[in-house]
């Protein structure tokens, strides 16, 4: 009862809404070759999946952003504790990576492109950047907001300098980092559909685009509604490993 | 065990120079004495412990804490007003961080937490994370943590400043409880003065900074004591005499300030 309570109050203004759809579509007050019916998106979205093209693409998208986030997470996770233990460093590293925060990520493409080819690598390479620019600013902000008490508090019960590393830094650290990644997870997508809709022969963002060129406008609404259920899943899932590794943050308001 | 300082200066920079926060600082404490500082507002009684705990190093002086025969442990540890706990600790295991410092097993270490969190009446508490405690049960915890470890001097910065008056009266009687059976050399500051009467053998006056001694008083109230003291006759005598000092204190410091 709770469950169906919990859809009438979220879904009911989206079930209207396809519902007007349905029926102007079917009426041809809309153009159906314009604005298909959402029983015919339906339609193709389930055949996409029996024919195994829907899990064929939506797979080759998600081993693309998984790379990219592996990479970026990594690196960009390396990068901030570098930047965190030498203050020199950071100085000189902080305007290089606010400039390229500020630029629009895609219009890096070709010049990634330039660099690794046109190729898997320049794909994986510019979703890792991506995601590794939001991780080292993320974290450097975090280990820069640790409190000085909780450091002098280990120090002064004689904790050494890895270990006031490994009980203070890391844990304190450690909701923000889960911030990061959740964006990053997020961000990784984002970007490698962006990048298949300009130079992929795979992956929904391919699809998107194939399905735009040659007017397959049902086929169009079904890719856009896996990307958005692609990113959509993604966040409960990691709520889930988030609330078992950051337990002391789940009663603050 | 035996504390002692002399001539201490803590000197910080700021926007016209420097500001002096102690200045000829000279005081001993004795073994197992429950030593308290009052002082106003910004004497300098925080940098004082933080000075005392080794995480500010004075500009001149000297400080000497040699650790008895009796003293398993030669640390100095502080317990401050807040920021006392690690979020992302549960309650034991905040509690059984010094023992884990000094190496304790995992198994013993909880154990002895648990012991003592059941005496300070937070039995059933061992797996909260502090933001699942009220503010009375931060502090206990704060102040068992520093009991387990057993340091040679155990420092307090105001412990109950942020307790309502119900909260903080069980607190000191909690305090005074264990206190009195352990009997730990303790230097403790506030600027509550019944506070410092209740609970110290001796009360040392800080003058508005420059922080620097200028009074001392014996507490003549015999052991085991009760939250609730009475003030009258000569305690409230003596009373009267500390708020007496505190104020020509607040004055000299004006006095230095306008100089």
């Amino acid at each position: 009862m709770k469950l169906v309570r919990f859809i009438g109050e979220r879904f009911w203004l989206l079930a209207l809404l396809l519902a007007c759809w349905q029926v102007l579509a079917a009426r041809r007050i809309l153009d159906p070759l314009f604005f298909p019916p959402p029983s015919k998106v339906g339609e193709t979205l389930w055949a996409m999946l029996a024919t195994g093209e829907l899990g064929r693409e939506a797979g080759a998208t998600l081993a693309r952003a998984g790379a990219g986030l592996l990479v970026g997470v990594v690196g960009g996770g390396l990068v901030s504790i570098l930047l965190s233990v030498s203050p020199w460093l950071r100085a000189a590293v902080q305007p290089l990576v606010s400039a390229l925060y500020s630029t629009p990520r895609l219009t890096m493409l070709p010049m990634v492109m330039l660099v690794f080819g046109v190729n898997e690598a320049s794909r994986v390479a510019l979703v890792a950047l991506s995601v590794g620019l939001v991780m080292v600013i993320q974290v450097s902000d975090a280990v820069r907001g640790v409190s000085r008490d909780y450091v002098d508090l280990a120090a002064n019960y004689g904790a050494s300098r890895a270990v006031i590393v490994r009980k203070v830094y890391l844990p304190a650290c450690l909701p923000q980092i889960f911030t990061a990644l959740r964006l990053s997870i997020g961000r990784a997508l984002v970007m490698t559909i962006s990048i298949e809709m300009l130079s992929s022969n795979d992956g929904i963002g391919s699809m998107i685009w194939m399905s735009w060129q040659t007017f397959a406008t049902e086929k169009l609404y079904a890719s856009v509604i896996v990307s958005a259920l692609l990113g959509l899943l993604s966040g409960p899932v990691f709520h889930l490993i988030e609330r078992r590794l950051v337990p002391w943050t789940r009663d603050q308001a | 065990m035996r504390l002692s300082c002399s001539q201490l200066r803590v000197t910080f920079p700021s926007s016209n120079g420097s500001m002096t926060a102690l200045r000829d600082l000279t005081f001993g404490g004795r073994d197992g004495e429950f030593l308290t500082f009052v002082g106003p507002s910004g004497c300098g009684k925080t940098t004082l412990l933080r000075v005392l705990a080794g995480l500010l190093a004075p500009g001149a002086g000297e400080i000497e804490c040699i650790a008895g025969p009796g003293d398993r442990n030669s640390s100095v540890l502080l317990v401050s007003q807040e920021h006392n706990l690690f979020p992302w600790m549960t309650a034991s295991a905040n509690v059984a961080f010094g023992l884990e410092m000094q190496g304790v097993p995992r198994a013993e270490r909880e154990a002895r937490a648990g012991e003592l969190l059941a005496r300070l009446g937070c039995a059933g508490k061992e797996r909260a994370y502090p933001c699942q405690l009220s503010v009375g049960m931060k502090q206990r915890v704060a102040v068992a943590r520093c009991f387990l470890s057993d340091p040679a001097v155990m420092l307090m910065d105001e412990p109950f400043a942020a307790l309502d008056f119900q909260t903080r009266m069980i607190l000191q009687q909690e305090l005074l409880d264990l206190w009195e059976q352990e009997r730990k050399s303790v230097v403790f500051v506030t600027h509550d003065v019944e506070e410092a009467i209740l609970l110290s053998d001796r009360i040392l006056v800080l003058s508005e900074g420059p922080g620097t001694v200028v009074a001392e008083y014996q507490v003549p109230v015999p052991r085991p004591r009760r939250a609730l003291l009475e003030m009258d006759g000569e305690l409230w005598e003596l009373k009267q005499r500390i708020l007496g000092s505190l104020r020509l204190a607040a004055g000299t410091g004006r006095f230095a300030c306008a100089r």
